[in-house]
């Protein structure tokens, strides 16, 4: 029980050899591995990184491609928009001038209708006049009798007119 | 009376297993240090079973196992020593592995190696060559022989006196209560050998001896945590 | 005179009981004012319980030498 010998140095040895038996059998390959499973993590970290930073590369040419589209699309459409007005304008202006053409037609016919129907009227006129002259300057009578004359006239005049 | 005080200093002794004759000299074995070989195989059969095929996924619950244990003793010995002395967490981590397996071994009825004065004599004689060795690393020779002087120089004998004192304090509280509690089981075997003594051992063996360790591994690492402070 | 020599070495348990009871007493007071703190307070007093009781250990070594080494 009390004893200090030479199983002091035997001690002191083991001692050591189980130090290294820890350090070298239990510590190191555990240490190894969790080494190794870190350094596995941080690459997948860093695989998850770039292939994001791809992913938001693509998103972002996706994006500036979608937005070309909607320009061309616009510039498109204005286009588009232009030369309609510009057929529009045209048809528009066309269909204005033959309205015109018509009209004017219109105008110019009912000018002559008018026109022919006045000098008619004229010529019936003057041949009336001409023929209540004749009438007045034929009976020669007195004034009753102009006035029945006169009367006449304007009776035929009025079935006439 | 005298039957049972034979007994017991019969159970006390620690016995030379053999003798190694070499020339003219005799070296004697003792039961200690076999039984410190059997712990040594132990341990070393325990690594090689526990960290062979090792695997980075899909781990088998083994090296699960492994892995807990390894970093949890790290963690708690790392805990005590901080991150100075991080170099010295594998020793300790073998030391307090010593003392729980060579207390523990009193359960299969072996006397623990403990209980022999060599063992715990080496065990503080190890601290305190660690703890000196760790002043001096980290201070040089001449900052480690200045810290003798501190906190005044009038203090010196006594800071010499600690260097001897520390480690026969750390060697005596071990072997004390190894010792304490192998006497007081043995008594209780002797009286009552059936039943009675388990829950004893419960508390002797298994506990006191664990909370030993832990106390040992906890004083050295004050003692290196102390001698690195500047 | 061996033997009573044995038994005064032997009182060092006394001094270990009373320090391991302040101890305790001190940890349940601790323990009442921050039950959040229980598993530190515990570790604590483990340790400090297995310090304490190094006294009385000594004492038994003490009482051990003297019979061994006197007797």
């Amino acid at each position: 029980m009390l004893r200090l010998d030479i199983n002091l140095v035997f001690t002191i040895i083991n001692l050591l050899i189980i130090y290294f038996i820890v350090a070298k059998f239990l510590i190191k390959p555990i240490k190894n591995i969790l080494a190794k499973r870190q350094e596995e993590i941080d690459k997948q970290y860093a695989d998850a990184r770039t292939a994001e930073d791809k992913a938001l590369e693509l998103k972002q040419q996706y994006e500036d491609s979608v937005k070309g589209i909607a320009d061309e699309k616009a510039a498109a459409v204005n286009e588009a928009r232009a030369k309609a007005g510009q057929e529009y304008d045209r048809i528009v202006a066309d269909a204005k001038a033959e309205a015109d053409k018509l009209v004017d037609n219109a105008r110019k016919l009912a000018r002559q209708e008018q026109e022919k129907s006045v000098k008619q009227a004229q010529e019936q006129i003057a041949d009336l006049v001409v023929e209540a002259a004749a009438r007045v300057v034929a009976s020669g009578q007195g004034s009753t009798a102009d006035r029945e004359l006169y009367n006449q006239f304007l009776a035929k005049t009025g079935e006439q007119q | 009376m005298e039957g049972l005080a034979e007994e017991l200093l019969a159970e006390l002794n620690c016995e030379t297993v053999f003798t190694i004759h070499l020339g003219s000299m005799d070296i004697p074995i003792a039961e200690s240090t076999v039984i410190t070989w059997v712990v040594m195989a132990v341990i070393l059969l325990l690594s090689i079973f526990l960290t062979s095929n090792l695997k980075v996924h899909d781990i088998s619950k083994k090296q699960l196992f492994a892995e807990t244990v390894v970093i949890k003793l790290e963690n708690f010995v790392a805990d005590m020593i901080g991150e100075e002395g991080r170099a010295y967490v594998p020793y300790l981590c073998a030391v307090i592995l010593y003392i729980g397996f060579a207390n523990l071994i009193g359960l299969f009825g072996v006397k623990p190696p403990t209980k022999d004065l060599n063992v715990t004599a080496a065990l503080a004689l190890m601290s305190i060559i660690l703890v000196q060795y760790a002043g001096i690393h980290r201070k040089g020779v001449k900052g480690w022989l200045k810290s003798f002087k501190e906190p005044m120089a009038i203090v010196t004998p006594i800071n010499i006196l600690e260097v001897f004192i520390k480690p026969l304090s750390l060697c005596m509280r071990l072997f004390g209560n190894v010792l304490g509690a192998f006497v007081i089981m043995e008594l209780i075997k002797i009286l009552v050998p059936v039943a009675i003594p388990v829950p004893f051992s419960f508390y002797f063996d298994i506990f006191d001896g664990l909370i030993q360790a832990y106390v040992f591994v906890f004083l050295t690492s004050l003692y290196i945590k102390e001698s690195m402070e500047e | 005179m061996i033997a009573i020599g044995a038994g005064i070495a032997a009182l060092a348990c006394i001094g270990a009981g009373v320090g391991i009871g302040i101890a305790a007493g001190k940890a349940t007071e601790a323990v009442a004012r921050q039950p959040e703190a229980e598993s530190k307070i515990t570790k604590l007093l483990l340790l400090g319980g297995a310090l304490a009781e190094a006294t009385a250990i000594y004492g038994f070594v003490v009482a051990i030498l003297i019979i061994v080494l006197l007797g």
